[in-house]
């Protein structure tokens, strides 16, 4: 077990007995192969496996999920600022996506929705730079109840009671995608994307100063790390993701409702992110994964499919703070020293 | 003018209720040091069992509603056991998102139980007015402010006289020289929690029947209730009232002349606005009192 003060966050800057022996690399090169081999195997594998248009909508749920949770998996798990946001800075992605689009075209709608997004989510918390945990949770709470009153009462973004019908359909090279595996190849493209961009995040000097601000912010700001820049970055960056998961979605969707955008979603998100393992960008996407198959394989849950996630949450933050990954990465740990002469590998990145 | 005042006096009832949600927030911070999630779904607890008690057990209505804010309180002890004990060492995050799963559970299995279309909670004293030269006050909202009026002058005095408001203070100042001194910090963890529970039941029982109750009845009075909190300070019951009734007026008065369409955004507004503007609370001496 880690010690109690790691609970939740990423544990490479903590001193482990390796460290001082191993030479390790400070910033791995072999992330973006990762990525590309990721894209490559996802896209082979769902082309051999011919899969029905119902199991396909899974797969592309997963990636729309996996890009929102990364995004959620920075602002969270890296810079532990505890935002139950995440869903519906998607929303704003969709819905202004979807009001955008008509006039700028798809592509350029979708950089509208992250742009507006980035600008929404930097000025709230720029406003919020003094608070964190509880207060911080509950303010981006509040102010996903206040957008959503908003879409849901303001006609002319969010249609009828909030749901907005005949958004036009993602486009690549020119041609609309319409049908299921036709999108699953645009929203491939843009997961990889995502996953490069993350990629690039993940091995940058930024990540570390993120976790110094998050661990000793006072430490952090008299080593000259510019704290209130990074926590406004971060929470504006990873809204962005979401927003461009929530984009993708309406595009794909054809249409977008407050519902779809709930706190349901924003505590999904929660759950992948803890689910999947909050020390590697790579939980996101394995929690994303679990939470779309979820519902569909587990259907004897039914009504207590919420009990679950709940009972999960518990279960998880008590037991298993570091989820399947920090689990992976504490069995692999502990196998070189049954077997000899095997290099040590840590867990997925 | 009659209008304005009749506003106001439910104002003053809003501000009652917050005052007592924020009182629930209050006894477990200063026992324990966290803020808990399920505050609100425990307001929805204590209606929803008061409508259980009403019509299943076929209690009075004074019964069922005694009986919805013990059990609620039970309840409270439970979460304290399953949510908060296994994690005290823990940073507080992590207790905030036990707390989180914790109110998602509540919920759900209340949904399941009692099912999830809307319910109406009866009233002990009527649905009927008062009216007092022109001013006219529903007797519900009387009542609200009576009951929120003895139950915090309570809570004040138990914080102050008591043995038990003194083991809590401490509790919250330093735990460890608190269990040296030889506080049952156990028992005591247990019991906030406990009461806290019950203060939010009381706050449900006496809400719900102005309106049709659902699910997620009791989460827009968590924010105002937790405004209110933040603005008095999280310190004192006295500024916490001061602040709770504060809110409730303006949310009332404003709400009705001001952007109309969207009266239902004030609580959030008001708590965004407060976190934002004045996070260490209206009368905090000393700034960042301990974000």
């Amino acid at each position: 077990m880690p010690d109690s003060e790691t609970a939740v966050v990423d544990t490479s800057l903590a001193p482990t007995g390796e460290a001082r022996t191993t030479r390790r690399r400070l910033y791995p090169g072999h992330q973006f192969l990762v990525v590309l081999v990721t894209a490559v195997v996802v896209g082979t594998v769902v082309s051999a496996l011919e899969l029905e248009p119902l199991d396909l909508g899974m797969v592309n749920l997963w990636m729309v999920y996996s890009i929102i949770a990364i995004g959620f998996y920075f602002i969270f798990a890296v810079a532990g600022q505890f935002a139950l946001s995440q869903a519906f800075m998607a929303m704003v992605g969709g819905y202004v996506s979807a009001v955008a689009s008509p006039s700028t075209g798809v592509p350029l709608g979708i950089v509208c929705g992250i742009t507006t997004a980035g600008v929404l989510a930097a000025a709230f918390a720029l406003l919020m730079r003094r608070v964190t945990e509880f207060y911080f949770a509950i303010a981006t709470l509040g102010l996903a109840e206040i957008g959503t009153i908003v879409i849901r009462n303001w006609d002319y973004v969010g249609g009828v009671d909030g749901t907005r019908i005949g958004i036009q359909p993602l486009e690549a090279l020119g041609r609309q995608l319409r049908m299921q595996d036709e999108v699953f190849w645009g929203l491939l493209a843009a997961f990889t994307l995502a996953l490069l961009v993350a990629a690039a995040f993940e091995r940058s000097p930024l990540r570390r100063e993120l976790i110094a601000v998050h661990r000793t912010p006072e430490v952090a700001a008299t080593l000259g790390v510019p704290v209130t820049l990074l926590r406004v970055t971060v929470f504006a960056a990873g809204s962005m993701l979401a927003a461009f998961g929530g984009a993708l979605y309406a595009h794909w969707q054809g249409f977008v409702s407050t519902e779809a955008f709930g706190l349901d979603l924003s505590i999904g998100i929660f759950i992948m992110v803890l689910f999947g393992g909050t020390s590697s960008m790579w939980g996101a996407v394995i929690g994303a994964a679990f939470y779309v198959v979820v519902p569909v394989k587990f259907e004897f849950l039914g009504g207590y499919l919420d009990v679950f996630y709940g009972g999960l949450i518990l279960v998880l933050i008590i037991a298993f703070p570091e989820g399947l990954i920090g689990i992976a990465r504490s069995v692999a740990r502990r196998l070189p020293r049954r077997i000899p002469g095997t290099q040590r590998r840590a867990g997925v990145s | 003018m009659s209008t304005f005042l009749s506003l106001l006096a439910s104002g003053i009832a809003l501000g009652a209720i917050y005052a007592l949600g924020a009182a629930g927030f209050l006894v477990l911070y200063k026992a324990t040091g966290v803020v808990n999630f399920a505050q609100g779904d425990l307001v929805t607890v204590g209606a929803y069992l008061t409508f259980w008690g009403t019509t299943s057990l076929h209690l009075g209505v004074w019964k069922a509603a005694l009986l919805a804010v013990v059990l609620t309180g039970l309840l409270g002890v439970v979460l304290e056991r399953v949510a908060y004990a296994p994690l005290r060492n823990r940073p507080h995050l992590t207790i905030v998102i036990s707390t989180l799963g914790a109110a998602l559970m509540v919920r759900a299995l209340l949904g399941l139980w009692l099912g999830t279309s809307p319910i109406t909670v009866p009233t002990p004293i009527g649905l009927g007015t008062f009216d007092i030269g022109g001013v006219v006050i529903a007797r519900q909202r009387v009542l609200i402010v009576v009951v929120a009026a003895v139950v915090v002058a309570t809570l004040g005095w138990m914080f102050a006289r008591t043995q038990l408001g003194r083991s809590l203070r401490a509790m919250a100042t330093d735990h460890a020289m608190a269990r040296l001194s030889g506080i049952r910090v156990r028992g005591i963890s247990m019991f906030a929690w406990g009461f806290s529970g019950a203060l939010a039941a009381i706050a449900g029982v006496l809400v719900a029947p102005l309106a049709p109750v659902e699910l997620g009845f009791g989460f827009s009075i968590m924010f105002g209730a937790f405004a209110a909190a933040i603005l008095g300070g999280f310190e004192s019951l006295g500024g916490v009232v001061v602040a709770g009734l504060l809110l409730g007026v303006v949310e009332q008065t404003f709400g009705a002349y001001v952007f109309r369409e969207y009266a239902e955004l004030y609580p959030f507004l008001l708590m965004v606005a407060v976190i934002a503007v004045r996070p260490q609370g209206l009368f905090a001496r000393r700034a960042h009192a301990r974000l």
